[in-house]
């Protein structure tokens, strides 16, 4: 027996448990993180929409177009959204020193079956409105990200949680009480207790 | 190229199982990274060229986790490797041995073993995945495979 042979017979025996699956819940909860990318910049942003007038119109050249007014880069700015109608959605805007960005997004929900959909333009504009959310990167590293600012957190969760404290668009405190598999919770009161997280 | 999550699965998790365990030593802990791999992959919008090109991203996030998991400072649970050796199933005790002595290596030589006889994988591709130097992974397969003498006894020519 060769040495490679003796070693894959050797590790043969580790095998995941019976009782292992990608939960729907992580799988759900996980379908709305979202991949932007910034092709001006190369940034990750958050999205946050505040206000303004929203029109939908059908497009001849086809999808849902939205106009929104949203802050990125720190600047509140008009953007054009195109829903393509398979999940997606493309976001083109100006930025204060006339350079044109664009941002490209999607997702996709899992049905009671299993099978999987495109998310719909409503689906995808309640993601696109999301302030916060936790941001699982290849490397490893784990970021919460709220209102464009990024926190990693990858090391400061203890039993599983974490504790983030930051300031809303009125500058009042909100608490954010974030385990590490993805789930998080907040209030303007104080930080959830970990024993009141819904399974 | 894309493949569906559950494909992978069925057809990788064992492996990823076992890259995690090789490096956390914890099985449970190895199966939460498993897990929250390949979520990544199914949440992730990258596109791959081919099927290789998803198993290396697959290890190389898997092998990131793990290190992660380390480095944890809220990383208490207290576990006995040498009592869950002890719940494996060998086919061979030349084989729980080889087991044992390699969970036993230094954590850097024990990767790059692992992904030269288990994943069958070049001293490049291993350099390529673990980001470090050629040279780097033929001394750590070379000290990992010396401490091993008794149960690998092979000489190999292409270090």
């Amino acid at each position: 027996m060769t040495d490679r042979e003796k070693y894959k017979q050797a590790f043969s025996v580790l095998h995941t448990s019976e009782k292992f699956s990608l939960e729907e819940k992580k799988m759900t909860r996980l379908k709305r993180k979202r991949t932007i990318k910034n092709i001006a910049a190369a940034l990750v942003v958050s999205l946050l929409f505040v206000g303004g007038s929203v029109t939908a119109y059908a497009n001849d050249l086809g999808g849902i177009q939205r106009k929104l007014q949203i802050w990125l880069e720190g600047d509140l700015t008009d953007v054009q959204v195109t829903f393509t109608g398979d999940g997606n959605y493309k976001m083109n805007y100006t930025r204060p020193d006339g350079s044109h960005g664009e941002i490209e997004g999607g997702g996709v929900a899992i049905e009671a079956d299993g099978s999987q959909r495109p998310l719909t333009p409503d689906e995808l504009q309640e993601d696109i409105e999301e302030v916060d959310y936790i941001d699982f990167r290849e490397d490893g590293t784990i970021w919460f990200v709220y209102r464009g600012e990024k926190t990693e957190i990858t090391h400061k969760f203890k039993n599983g949680f974490c504790h983030v404290e930051v300031r809303d668009e009125n500058n009042k405190p909100v608490y954010y009480t974030i385990r590490q598999d993805g789930a998080y919770s907040s209030s303007p009161d104080k930080y959830i207790d970990e024993k009141d997280f819904e399974e | 190229m894309r493949l569906p999550t559950n494909q992978l699965v069925e057809k990788y998790k064992d492996n990823i199982f076992a890259i995690a365990f090789n490096i956390c030593k914890n099985p449970e802990d190895a199966e939460d990274i498993t897990q929250d791999t390949f979520v990544e992959y199914f949440s992730s919008r990258k596109d791959f060229k081919d099927e290789e090109h998803i198993r290396a991203w697959l290890i190389r996030v898997t092998i990131n986790k793990s290190k992660n998991i380390l480095k944890a400072f809220w990383r208490k649970r207290r576990f006995s490797l040498d009592d869950y050796i002890e719940t494996l199933t060998f086919e061979t005790p030349e084989s729980a041995c080889l087991f044992e002595n390699v969970m036993h290596l230094p954590d850097n030589y024990r990767i790059v073993i692992h992904l030269f006889y288990y994943e069958d994988y070049s001293v490049k591709e291993i350099a390529d995945i673990l980001k470090i130097s050629e040279s780097n992974v033929k001394a750590r397969l070379s000290r990992g495979r010396a401490m091993l003498k008794t149960t690998l006894k092979e000489v190999y020519e292409n270090d």
